[in-house]
Parts: structure tokens; C-alpha cells; sequence
């Protein structure tokens, strides 16, 4: 018998491995897949082999080393089953990132709010501090952080664009002799910082802002703060 | 299947020891391939907390159902990271989705891509193929297969976005891969 066409199934498969399908293309895939048979030589050649080059593709990107104590944390949540534990699944943790933020983002706009009519507000949420960085540059900036965590969000408003090519790159000094240690770079859209994440000491007495090169910031201040306030 | 590499018949065996709950085996797999997944998934969700819950869920995913993975469906590699690329994909419609419901204006995307070091040697020499391989696509079909794999568009969002028929990112998508497979498949 002679062998099915494959022309298409082969444009449908790359996009498939590349996750662009729309759901009308996908589902002719399936029909397709489905009528050439499980056995098809043909067809799991062609998705093994692009999914391969998908696979391959990620290597384009640089590799992020995963936070402290990822490991074992998935190591635990791996094991839960047979030590007997019910299973909470690590999105439990990521909705509760979620709901971090947006905790730290209420205290984030108590803090900017609090600045912004010279009042000290209600005290926030239990667990967080906030940080209202001051200086030269226009708007206001507000870290949100939590004692002895290293995790911290920034929230602002009224920022101007840094300008072509640059960012700005929060600092903070982990003591008076210390240097300074980059925590993490961010860009305002239409003025406004919604949450940036950044990495913060667990101990440090002063956070900054300058205005470094982009994409990804300087190793060590280039110039000025324009933003700074103590710990 | 014939294996391709031998990094990859190790890789088999690390995930036919998964099968057998060998935790170290399983820890091996996560050191070797969980920033390369980080870095993909952040490449799409901007955010590092979520792309690192993405690239966990995949791996708890792996270890509950290693048979989830068999040796038809290529590499061990390809499977990995095309699992995570299919999550962190699933995520970016969804929000983009639930903003679109509640008339959001699009955020913005904050960088959050930290330097890293990779001390994998081959992984280094695959990294350098990879990216001569795209440098050498003609700028249409890369430009497709960014929109599409690093920026999670779908073929249909994508032809809308450059103002080009269905049927010429289709073609443009398959010629590329096509290129790319040759390139390193064959090689890698």
C-alpha cells in the first residue's frame, strides 16, 4: 500500500512542537495523526525529530539558575505520596507567590499613598515592610519586602522612561562598608512599576536606584543613585 | 528509536531510574535541565517565581508519570524543555486571556533574566550550534519562529501581528524547521 502524504501533516506537526497551532489546525493534526495510525513510521519520525529541534531551540535562551532550596522543595513535594502526605501541588506555592504580590502590592499603595498625602496610614499587611526610595528623579518608588526574605517587589508611579537603551537598576548595600550589590533592573510602563521583582539581601541598610546600560543592568553602579533610602 | 547522543542514552537511563523512584536520578535531571527549562519559561512569563513553578510542575509532572515520557517522542531533552515550553505558553494565553475579559491594557514585560553560568560543557557546544543555526535562517522565517517559540504566539496571532496571509507563516514556519532539523538533528 502505498504511503500516506505527510506534506501536510509535517506543517502542521512544526507548528505543533512549537506550540502555534490554532485550535482548528490542532484538531486536523489529531484527525490526521489518527487516520495515518499509531504505527505510522512515518509520522513519529517527524514529531519525534522536530520536537527534538523545539527542544533544542530552548538552548537559544540563557539558563536561569533556579532560586535557593528549589530542589529540595520539588524533592519534597516529589515525595509527599510515599511518605503518606496528601499532595499539594507546586502551584499551591505559586498561587501563594501570587497572592504575595498582591499583598505586597496593597502595602506598595499604602506606602505610595501615604507619601503622597504626608500621612502615616494603617499599619500593613503582617510580615512586610516598605521602603519609599527619594531622590532627584520625578514619581515615587516603593520596595516591598519581607525581613530575612530575600524576594522583594517594587511598585511606583510617575516614573519617567530612563531613556533609549538603558534601565534602572536597584541597588541595596548589605552594611555601611559593603558595596553595593545589584538587585535586579526595571523598566516603567507609561510611568508605572507594577510589582517588578527583585532580590534583595536579607540583611542591608540602604537601597538605590541609578540609570545603567539595558538590557541587563551594570555589575556596579555607573552613575549617580537618583533614588535612595535607608533600610 | 536509535539514540541519538550519548547524552541522551544517559538521559534514558536517568528517566528509567525515575521510574523506579531513584530520587537521585531524578535530582540529576532537574540540576541538568531545570535552569535551561527556567530560562525558556522565563523568556515567556517575565516573571522568575512563575516561570521556576512552571519548571517544577513539569519535573513533579515527570516524576509521577515517568512513563509520560517514551522513547518515540525523541530526546528526553526535547520532551523536557517542549513540556515546559507547552505550560509556560498555556500561562501567557491565559492571562493574556483573563486581561482581554477584563478590558486590562497589556502589561508591559519586566525583564528578570539573571546572568548565569553554564558549566555544561556539551550543553555550551549545542547552545553555540543553536544560535549559529537561527543566525544563518533568513530573517523572515527567524523572525516566525521567535514569534512563535519565544513569544508564544499562535501561527494565526502571528500572521495578524506582520500582516501576512495564514498560508505564508505556515509555509515560512515549515520551511524553517525544516532547515533547523537539518541543521541539528542531524548534527546534534
Amino acid at each position: 500500500m502505498a504511503e500516506r502524504p505527510h506534506d501536510e501533516l509535517e506543517e502542521l506537526i512544526v507548528a505543533d512542537v512549537l506550540d502555534g497551532l490554532d485550535p482548528a489546525d490542532a484538531e486536523r493534526l489529531q484527525r490526521l495523526l489518527a487516520e495515518h495510525g499509531p504505527e505510522c513510521l512515518r509520522c513519529r519520525a517527524l514529531q519525534s525529530d522536530y520536537r527534538d529541534v523545539a527542544g533544542t531551540l530552548a538552548l537559544v535562551v540563557d539558563p536561569v539558575p533556579m532560586s535557593e532550596g528549589a530542589e529540595d522543595a520539588l524533592m519534597r513535594a516529589a515525595t509527599r505520596r510515599a511518605r503518606g502526605e496528601p499532595e499539594p501541588t507546586v502551584s499551591t506555592r505559586g498561587r501563594g507567590a501570587r497572592r504575595w504580590v498582591a499583598v505586597a502590592a496593597v502595602a506598595a499603595a499604602i506606602a505610595v499613598l501615604a507619601g503622597a498625602i504626608g500621612y502615616r496610614l494603617a499599619p500593613k499587611p503582617a510580615g512586610f515592610r516598605t521602603i519609599t526610595l527619594q531622590g532627584t528623579a520625578q514619581g515615587q518608588l516603593v520596595l516591598v519586602y519581607q525581613p530575612g526574605q530575600t524576594r522583594g517587589n517594587l511598585f511606583g508611579t510617575g516614573l519617567a522612561d530612563p531613556g533609549a537603551g538603558k534601565v534602572y537598576e536597584l541597588w541595596y548595600r548589605p552594611s555601611p562598608d559593603a558595596n553595593m550589590v545589584p538587585a535586579g533592573v526595571f523598566t516603567p510602563s507609561e510611568g508605572a512599576v507594577q510589582g517588578a521583582p527583585v532580590t534583595v539581601g536579607k540583611d542591608f541598610d540602604l537601597v538605590a536606584v541609578t540609570v545603567e546600560p539595558g538590557p541587563d543592568g551594570s555589575p556596579q553602579p555607573t552613575s549617580q543613585p537618583i533614588l535612595s533610602a535607608p533600610a | 528509536m536509535a539514540v541519538r547522543s550519548i547524552e541522551d542514552a544517559r538521559d534514558r537511563d536517568l528517566v528509567r531510574r525515575v521510574g523506579n523512584g531513584d530520587e537521585q536520578a531524578f535530582r540529576a535531571l532537574f540540576r541538568r535541565y531545570g535552569p535551561v527549562a527556567k530560562g525558556v519559561a522565563l523568556r515567556l512569563v517575565r516573571q522568575a517565581f512563575m516561570a521556576e513553578e512552571i519548571v517544577q510542575e513539569a519535573f513533579l509532572a515527570l516524576w509521577r508519570d515517568p512513563s509520560a515520557y517514551r522513547e518515540e517522542l525523541g530526546t528526553v531533552r526535547g520532551w523536557l524543555l517542549s513540556t515546559v515550553h507547552h505550560r509556560a505558553v498555556d500561562m501567557v494565553r491565559r492571562e493574556e486571556a483573563q486581561r482581554r475579559r477584563a478590558g486590562e491594557p497589556q502589561r508591559e514585560a519586566l525583564e528578570d533574566i539573571a546572568q548565569a553560568v553554564v558549566d555544561e560543557v556539551h550543553l555550551q557546544d549545542t547552545r553555540s550550534r543553536v544560535r549559529e543555526a537561527m543566525g544563518e535562517l533568513p530573517e523572515a522565517q527567524r523572525q516566525i519562529i521567535e514569534l512563535m517559540y519565544f513569544g508564544g504566539k499562535s501561527q494565526s496571532a502571528i500572521a495578524a501581528e506582520l500582516d501576512l496571509p495564514l498560508g505564508t507563516v505556515k509555509s515560512r514556519t515549515l520551511l524553517a524547521m525544516r532547515r533547523l532539523r537539518t541543521k541539528l538533528v542531524d548534527e546534534v
